[in-house]
């Protein structure tokens, strides 16, 4: 009795120990340590704030997002996406941190920063120009090239490439998007670019009083490819890029792709229309 | 009609008197020790500055012992407009105190501690990163350090998160600093003194992922902490922040005018704010935004009735009575009129000047005040004050409004006027204090 009194003490006494180990930081009153300070992972991704894009607003992340998740899954790669607020800490990141990838629109890059990435096409932007319909008697009309709005102010983002429309006579104001489309209704701006979904999804959420007034200039749609671009710096970066481009078709090929897709995009039509562009990104790159 | 029904409409008509009108409780100084032949000095200060258009106009008030013993509006609040006792000021920065008794409120509850870190209640703050300088030299100017550790909501209520206000980048030029900033700017991260057309957690979201300007816990610096406080009580209590402070704190201690948006019908009430050079040019500001490189002021955001920004650091406008009512509050160890907020143990624990180690709140006062949790607390005498003590404690609103509470001497000192820039009325202020604690003869 005497012996089993003590080996179950012995026993008791070694749970204690050890739950005390694996809960010591529930029991902490002072500054909590998080697990992710310590044990850093060394494949991070970052996107700045693009929504439905890449956000931090949406559970899943947002389109992109949810594209690489289950891209990772299908190639058994272990990484961590990052969505920063701006587009200048991403470069950060990828060039001075030699992080493993970004994702989303392609930064504004030397040529000599483009050699040491490789660019995997992800998703699709349709993009049109927009104005502020109240802002302007007339309607603002695509004529094939930017000479038609000369003397007008372009919103841009900041680093988006804007030689061509200072060439052709357009003044340009840089800003965030809920600042140039805030800027658009008191007629500082009078059209930028933006993509559908992005459009969509910031009137909704700031101008839903006067959404339908934002018009898109018919005929001036682009469409441009969204990556996911690896660092060829990065230790693993060359290796890591390879799987994933495997891992993308794959995901195509299974259905995956097209399921994550319909989420953001429930029309038919227009969902079949970015599917057909992004295959021929996707050939493009191969 | 019976005696009863007369008495009935009586009790009836006072009991629905404005609160303000009824609560104007002045005592005789003398009654609380104080002298009213020295009070009157304070006349005299407040209407040669006027005379001498320095300001516009102003609202001051001293009380002791929980009485108010001095109470006189001076000038004008708006163009053909008199200032009145129950003239409405922007307080902005006076609000932060408030929101840290939202907070204290909330810690009162066991709903959250100190020590918690900030990205318990909202992840956008996990992993912050610290921006510090590369050597000279460098291919790049700066890089992103992890912080040694995650912000606390102590470091958030003491302004130690590491976090920045952009407008002390006018004065302040450390690299780091500026580079913080102008990273705050490009993702429109503003003070708030010129209310955005989003949510403060829209605002708190992407600031928390900003990189900060020094380390949790190891800085103070006047900062955007106590606006994210704000979104905290959201968070924490499912409430909007200005339902949480109108049903806990407003509504309790009567700070009937007291609102983060004006009320319609008080519009008339509400002051305008003058640009002044103290030295004769003033100007009441019109629609235009005052902006002066990082800091930009729009006063006449306080003239919307309604709107999304709900911001802990400056967004309520209210009396000088109604900021009496909540200093009272202080006073008395968290207790007014019978209504408990706080309790002392709290009150204690707010008004404590071992909260930021060795670091001075350096930005009102130069060393020897500390920081509690909502105010600058005296505790030495290395700044070059006239008056006050140790344990004094105090903030402003940078449209020049002002509150000093002297648990000594049981003495609360409010000044309101409405004038920018805020730098130049530290002297009228630091009179205004002289002339109060000199009034003092018990």
């Amino acid at each position: 009795m005497k012996h089993i009194n003590c080996k179950t003490i012995h026993i008791i006494l070694k749970t204690v120990l050890f739950s005390s180990l694996i809960s010591t930081s529930s029991w902490a009153t002072g500054p909590r340590i998080s697990e992710s300070l310590l044990s850093p992972n060394e494949n991070q991704m970052y996107a700045s704030d693009f929504p439905p894009f890449a956000t931090t607003e949406l559970a899943t992340g947002g389109l992109n997002s949810e594209i690489i998740d289950a891209v990772l899954k299908i190639s058994n790669i272990a990484a961590v996406q990052t969505v920063v607020p701006l587009p200048s800490m991403v470069k950060f990141h990828l060039i001075q941190d030699k992080a493993l990838a970004i994702y989303g629109r392609e930064p504004n890059f030397s040529k000599a920063v483009r050699e040491s990435l490789i660019y995997i096409p992800i998703s699709v932007s349709t993009d049109n120009y927009i104005y502020y319909k109240p802002a302007h008697k007339t309607e603002l009309n695509w004529e094939g090239d930017l000479k038609s709005f000369k003397g007008l102010t372009y919103g841009a983002y900041k680093g988006e490439n804007v030689e061509r429309l200072k060439e052709h006579g357009i003044d340009v104001k840089t800003g965030r998007v809920h600042s140039l489309l805030k800027k658009m209704v008191s007629n500082k701006v009078d059209f930028m670019k933006m993509s559908d979904l992005n459009r969509e999804w910031m009137l909704d959420k700031y101008f839903s009083d006067n959404k339908d007034k934002f018009l898109k200039i018919k005929k001036s749609r682009i469409e441009s490819p969204l990556f996911i671009i690896f660092n060829k710096k990065h230790s693993n970066g060359s290796l890591l890029a390879k799987k994933f481009k495997a891992g993308i078709f794959e995901i195509v090929k299974n259905g995956q792709y097209q399921n994550i897709l319909k989420k953001y995009i429930p029309d038919n039509v227009t969902r079949e229309q970015n599917m057909k562009k992004f295959k021929e990104y996707m050939k493009k790159h191969k | 009609m019976k005696n009863w029904a007369y008495t009935f409409i009586l009790f009836a008509f006072l009991y629905n008197l404005p609160a303000v009108a009824a609560s104007y409780n002045i005592v005789a100084p003398e009654d609380v020790g104080m002298s009213t032949q020295r009070l009157q000095r304070l006349d005299k200060l407040i209407e040669s500055h006027v005379q001498e258009k320095k300001i516009a106009g102003a609202v001051v008030l001293i009380a002791r012992k929980g009485k108010i013993a001095y109470f006189k509006e001076t000038g004008l609040a708006d163009i053909n407009k008199p200032m009145k006792k129950d003239t409405i000021f922007r307080i902005v920065s006076m609000t932060k105190p408030i929101t840290s008794t939202a907070i204290m409120l909330l810690y009162e509850e066991g709903k959250l501690l100190l020590s918690d870190p900030v990205s318990k209640y909202i992840p956008e703050f996990m992993n912050p990163k610290v921006l510090e300088l590369n050597p000279e030299g460098s291919e790049f100017e700066y890089k992103l350090v992890p912080a040694k550790r995650e912000i606390t909501v102590r470091d958030l209520i003491t302004h130690q998160s590491g976090m920045i206000y952009l407008f002390p980048a006018n004065f302040y030029h450390e690299r780091e600093r500026i580079l913080v900033a102008e990273m705050y700017k490009e993702a429109d991260i503003t003070d708030g003194f010129c209310r955005p057309d989003e949510t403060i957690g829209d605002m708190v979201k992407r600031l928390a992922r900003l990189p900060l300007y020094k380390h949790p816990g190891e800085n103070w610096d006047y900062s955007l902490s106590i606006d994210v406080l704000g979104y905290l009580v959201e968070v924490v209590s499912g409430m909007k922040f200005d339902q949480f402070v109108q049903k806990r704190i407003f509504e309790p201690l009567k700070m009937n005018d007291s609102h983060f948006y004006i009320p319609k019908e008080k519009l008339e009430r509400l002051a305008a704010v003058w640009k002044s050079d103290w030295k004769g040019s003033l100007n009441r500001v019109g629609s235009e935004a005052l902006i002066d490189n990082y800091l930009s002021l729009c006063p006449s955001d306080a003239y919307a009735l309604s709107g999304k920004y709900l911001t802990g650091g400056g967004n309520v406008l209210s009396t000088v009575y109604d900021y009496f009512r909540f200093s009272q509050m202080f006073l008395n160890n968290g207790e007014l009129d019978g209504v408990r907020l706080l309790s002392r143990k709290t009150i204690e624990l707010m008004t404590a000047t071992n909260h930021i180690g060795k670091s001075d709140a350096r930005f009102l006062h130069d060393k020897d005040w500390k920081f509690g949790l909502g105010f600058a607390i005296q505790q030495g005498r290395g700044h070059d004050v006239d008056s006050g003590d140790d344990g004094v404690f105090e903030w402003a609103g940078i449209y020049s409004t002002r509150f000093s509470i002297d648990p000594k001497e049981e003495k609360i000192t409010i000044f309101m006027s409405q004038t920018s820039p805020f730098g130049l009325h530290f002297s009228l202020w630091d009179t205004i204090l002289v002339l109060s604690g000199s009034a003092i003869v018990d």
